[in-house]
């Protein structure tokens, strides 16, 4: 089981500003094959992972596919954190864990607080995301470049748009 | 920063619900650059560290690549913004930006953002909000093609890939036959 303040996020920051701000977490016992959250739910927590070994996967018309599995320290849901949008895959356990959630109450309430500390989680989040986009970028680039290395120009110029850059 | 700022930004949607004086006074810490059509702002593998917002002009981005000429990523018009990214996560420019008509940028490097997002200036705040929902969808868009690309490549219908995929690259200008042709050609030849 980790401690919430031995994340490389909390411990960068001064000892008191991460002790208020995962005193905001709230943590959560799960039993094996349960959903932390399923895909499509609307998003309203920040996941982190303090026990056990948990799955991401993604469901599409020709079934589930597994996306990775996530570790205690790793850190999930960034995206509907900040957007609000609905999740884009499903968290189970693989064997009993446990995890502390961030609901989103909370994360806009420092947005709206303007201190140093709000700032820098911000800043991790969006480098987070960052990182996520820039793998799902490699990922379409090597399937546009792999399996699609035969399709049609006009495709495959479509399907990579912005990838790298912007978004339409 | 010249002494005239332009409309385009300080009143566009980027920083918005920040007040007309703080907006402008973020962009009073901008350096403006003017490129004639056809120069590079920044090219793949540069070091990256600055976010450049359009003032007037065009850019395109392209992408260089193995074998072909370089692929057209992304059109920015004024009023928008490009290399947020690396503004925000060091890492050498992923692409090259290029002016298509002549164009003026307002430039601002990280430390001059950081420095004001740390000393609690509202608009760096809020364009940090605005660049962070532009990943989120970014990355919607991207992990929704990938999704799109294994579907067909695992043999869903063509039907209803094609309809997906004018839904999310929001192509639509080159009409609806010339699309079926195209896809149907790729994804049917492919079922």
């Amino acid at each position: 089981m980790i401690d919430l303040m031995d994340l490389p996020l909390f411990r960068s920051m001064p000892p008191e500003a991460s002790a208020a701000i995962t005193s905001t977490f709230q943590s959560r016992q799960l039993t094996e094959e349960q959903e932390v959250f399923r895909q499509g739910d609307p998003g309203d927590s920040l996941v982190v992972v303090l026990d056990g070994v948990f799955e991401l996967v993604r469901r599409g018309s020709t079934g589930e596919v597994h996306l990775a599995d996530v570790m205690p320290g790793d850190m999930l849901g960034h995206l509907s954190l900040v957007d609000g949008g609905r999740r884009s895959a499903t968290m189970r356990a693989l064997e009993p864990g446990a995890v502390a959630v961030l609901s989103r109450d909370a994360f806009d309430a420092l947005w709206e607080q303007q201190d140093e500390v709000a700032v820098e989680l911000q800043l991790q989040i969006i480098r987070d995301l960052i990182a996520e986009l820039r793998s799902a970028n490699r990922k379409l680039v090597d399937l546009i470049q792999g399996p699609l290395a035969d399709a049609p120009d006009a495709i495959r110029r479509l399907l990579g748009s912005g990838a790298v850059v912007r978004g339409s | 920063m010249a002494s005239s700022l332009p409309s385009i930004l300080v009143d566009g949607p980027l920083l918005r619900g920040v007040g007309r004086a703080q907006r402008r006074a973020f962009f009073e810490a901008t350096e403006l650059r003017g490129y004639p059509a056809g120069d590079a702002l920044f090219t793949e593998g540069d070091p990256g560290g600055a976010i450049l917002f359009i003032a007037r002009g065009e850019v395109c981005v392209v992408q260089s690549t193995m074998s072909e000429e370089p692929v057209e990523l992304a059109r920015i018009r004024a009023g928008d913004f490009v290399g947020e990214l690396s503004l925000l996560s060091p890492a050498p420019r992923s692409a090259t930006a290029v002016a298509a008509a002549p164009t003026q940028i307002l430039r601002m490097d990280r430390d001059t953002f950081f420095k004001r997002l740390r000393d609690h200036d509202p608009a760096a705040q809020a364009l940090l909000q605005t660049i962070a929902k532009r990943i989120c969808q970014r990355i919607r868009t991207t992990d929704a093609r990938i999704d799109l690309v294994h579907d067909a490549l695992q043999g869903a219908s063509p039907g209803s890939l094609e309809a997906r995929l004018i839904a999310l690259t929001g192509h639509t200008d080159q009409g609806p036959r010339s699309w079926r042709t195209r896809l149907l050609s790729f994804f049917g030849g492919d079922l």
